[in-house]
């Protein structure tokens, strides 16, 4: 043996014995893991795991962590996902040992009912984004949904299709978690949150002020006549003058079927929510 | 040294593409057509504010009459084009951005009674007189990208410009409109060139025309040669290649100048103004004539393709009508070349100020495939951009990254897309990332 093996074989050793030395030390002078981790993974597996960012946090884990160190994140705001499932939330609220405030979610829905008809064939690319480019898509109504799925795209749940036939997209409430990724996705800006318990919804994002007459453009546009707000209690409908659309009080979600059966458009449409309320009166 | 040399060597890098130039309306004399019996104008034919409505449904207006005020600094008045009544004032999608705009429609009484014009001496006029009279012309810059032209040759101070360029490069396949003008209105053209320089007090301009239009060339040195006393002016022909036509490739090829991102010919004392727009000068301030008509082609797949002259808001359809007999496989009719112009959804879409145009063809959509990462858009891109980069942005949207690659410098040219093997619509891409930068607020 050669004092050059010797040599490396040794230092080897010898480095290996140093790390060695320091490692036990860490392990046992070093503060140990954060404990709230453990427990926000543990909060973590009551979450719906769906990481659609509804909540404001980038993911579950994340928002798992801010109720770790703050409990009343999930009083203030519950995850509004988890909300959708009631036995779910009840798991976690005795699990947290606490009663979430806000519990009604939220759903996505489509201001279009895709009747206007189409102008030009569009040849490009295959997204509304790129669409919108083009003379605010390729539709009569420059307003209306552009039915080439980039709210598809994004929906983590795979609650929205799009009808082929009329090119819009639909909303399944039912899958729908009111995450607000196809809001952010729309290049035509037409769908909006509701609180799932909303009974009714305007079919449509015909502005007015806009300046263009609606009824040349769509069977089923706005026309504006505000007889949805005439025929209708007060803070049922009210009038929202910069849009020159009607809107549906969301903070107390009064069904308004006067104004529903009322509009000539018949544009006024029933969520999944008003069938469940009539259900219950009746 | 030559650049063709240096290029021969391998020295300097060839940007830009070579499409083939189809110019079938080349040998044909440019023509008055017949007067529409009605037009449309819309109220915004130009670049910045719409035009205010300065008429009312029923009034009787003449040729030249102003319908439509201009609202603000960067905008432009907008004249009747016809003599006749107002029919309507309405909204219709804009041939240009597709966007609803407000328009006039006027119904032709038949009679084509102008208004009375005023002419006078250019050489008489004050500077600050003869931008008063390019604004009240309404004349913005006809080689498509319509600016006001009075606020182009309103420079600011610290901007010293000393070299004009004339763009008669007209480098867009199926398009001779420029080039006929040259060669039939020569003259109007130069009397145009002689007024911006005198506004601008610039004594040396280059008229730019591509070198496979040797007619134009010969025939503005000739009207050149006729100028006494003679002036600084003279006429450079540029290499054939799309997108030369485009102000920055222009002031890159004569003048070896690089605009800076996001700047302006201006910034490094150059101005570009189209053979078309000097005309239009000419007849605003020498003749008194507000702009209410341009020389437009009509080309592609009719039997007859024709350089008329049109006046705005006629239809479309009416100017291909007196074209001969149409492919019947047209499904597609662009305002503008092959390259950048904008398909239009109605053929009733009107004639506006930068329609050079009306081209019918039928639309080869191919399939998008994959980027393959060859690197051809590269090489076509004039600016020295990475197109292939802005497409990878955009399709997973992170538009932040887009400035990095400096997307502010594109000018939407399309000669990567042209050279793109795997079809990739590279433009709409570009446009598209634009667009969703604009609405985040990032420059």
């Amino acid at each position: 043996m050669s004092t050059q093996t010797v040599l490396s074989v040794g230092l080897l050793t010898l480095i290996g014995f140093v790390a060695g030395t320091v490692i036990f030390l860490a392990s046992k002078f070093l503060p140990k893991e954060d404990k709230s981790l453990e427990e926000a993974a543990r909060i973590r597996e009551f979450l719906p795991g769906a990481d659609c960012g509804a909540c404001g946090y980038p993911g579950c884990f994340a928002y798992a962590q801010a109720v770790a160190k703050d409990r009343q994140v999930f009083v203030n705001h519950p995850c509004p996902t988890l909300a959708q499932d009631k036995e779910g939330m009840h798991r976690l609220e005795d699990y947290l040992g606490l009663k979430a405030k806000n519990k009604v979610g939220k759903k996505a829905v489509v201001h279009c009912t895709g009747k206007s008809e189409a102008l030009a064939d569009y040849k490009g690319i295959n997204t509304c984004q790129g669409a919108a480019q083009v003379a605010s898509g390729y539709k009569e109504c420059p307003y209306g949904c552009l039915g080439l799925g980039d709210c598809v795209t994004v929906c983590p749940t795979g609650a929205i299709s799009i009808n082929n036939e009329r090119k819009v997209a639909i909303v399944d409430w039912e899958t729908c978690i009111g995450c607000g990724l196809c809001v952010s996705a729309c290049p035509q800006n037409l769908i909006e949150l509701m609180p799932a318990n909303m009974p009714q919804y305007l079919g449509c994002n015909y502005r007015a002020a806009r300046d263009i007459v609606g009824r040349k453009r769509c069977p089923d546009g706005c026309i504006h006549c505000k007889i949805c707000v005439k025929v209708s209690q007060e803070g049922e409908v009210t009038w929202d003058e910069t849009k020159d659309l009607p809107s549906f009080d969301k903070e107390y979600c009064l069904t308004a079927t006067a104004a529903i059966e009322k509009c000539p458009r018949h544009i006024i449409k029933k969520t999944a929510a008003y069938r469940e309320m009539s259900t219950i009166s009746d | 040294m030559n650049m063709h040399v240096l290029e021969v060597l391998g020295l300097r890098h060839r940007t830009g593409v070579h499409p083939p130039a189809r110019k079938s309306a080349r040998s044909k004399a440019i023509e008055h057509m017949p007067l529409a019996s009605k037009v449309i104008l819309p109220l915004q034919q130009h670049i910045g504010a719409c035009a205010k409505a300065a008429v009312k449904r029923g009034d009787e207006v003449k040729v030249g009459q102003v319908i439509a005020e201009s609202d603000g600094f960067v905008s432009a008045p907008i004249h009747a084009t016809i003599s006749g009544t107002v029919k309507q004032i309405t909204t219709i999608t804009s041939p240009v951005t597709g966007q609803p705009v407000p328009a006039i429609i006027i119904e032709s009484d038949g009679k084509d009674e102008w208004i009375e014009l005023a002419p006078a001496d250019p050489e008489n006029l004050s500077n600050e007189q003869i931008l008063t009279r390019i604004q009240n012309a309404g004349i913005v810059g006809m080689g498509g990208a319509t600016f006001p032209t009075h606020v182009k040759l309103k420079p600011p101070p610290q901007k010293h410009i000393h070299t004009l360029i004339v763009n008669g490069a007209e480098c867009e396949p199926y398009i001779t409109a420029d080039d006929r003008l040259m060669l039939e209105e020569a003259d109007r053209i130069i009397a145009g060139l002689k007024i911006v320089m005198q506004v601008l007090s610039v004594t040396r301009a280059h008229i730019a025309i591509e070198d496979n239009k040797p007619q134009a060339i010969e025939r503005m040195r000739k009207a050149l040669a006729q100028l006494s006393p003679p002036e600084r002016i003279t006429v450079v022909a540029v290499a054939a290649r799309y997108p030369m036509g485009a102000e920055k490739t222009l002031v890159k090829s004569i003048l070896h100048a690089e605009v800076p991102e996001g700047g302006l010919p201006m910034d490094v004392g150059a101005l570009v103004q189209n053979v078309a727009t000097l005309a239009a000068i000419y007849d605003a301030v020498t003749l008194g004539k507000p702009l209410v008509e341009r020389v437009v082609t009509v080309a592609g797949m009719v039997s007859e393709p024709k350089n008329l002259i049109a006046r705005f808001g006629t239809a479309a359809s009416s100017l291909i009508e007196l074209c001969g007999e149409p492919d019947t496989s047209i499904d597609q009719m662009i305002f503008g070349g092959p390259m950048m112009g904008i398909a239009q959804p109605s053929y009733d879409s009107p004639i506006i100020k930068g329609t050079n145009c009306v081209l019918l063809n039928r639309s080869d959509f191919r399939d998008e495939h994959s980027c393959i990462r060859c690197g051809r858009c590269i090489d076509s891109c004039p600016m020295g951009l990475m197109p292939l980069m802005f497409v990878n942005c955009v399709k997973k949207g992170e538009y932040e990254t887009l400035p990095n690659y400096h997307i502010a410098n594109c000018v939407e040219c399309g000669a990567c897309a042209y050279n793109c093997p795997a079809n990739i619509p590279l433009v709409s891409y570009i446009k598209t990332g634009k667009t969703e930068l604009q609405k985040r607020g990032v420059k």
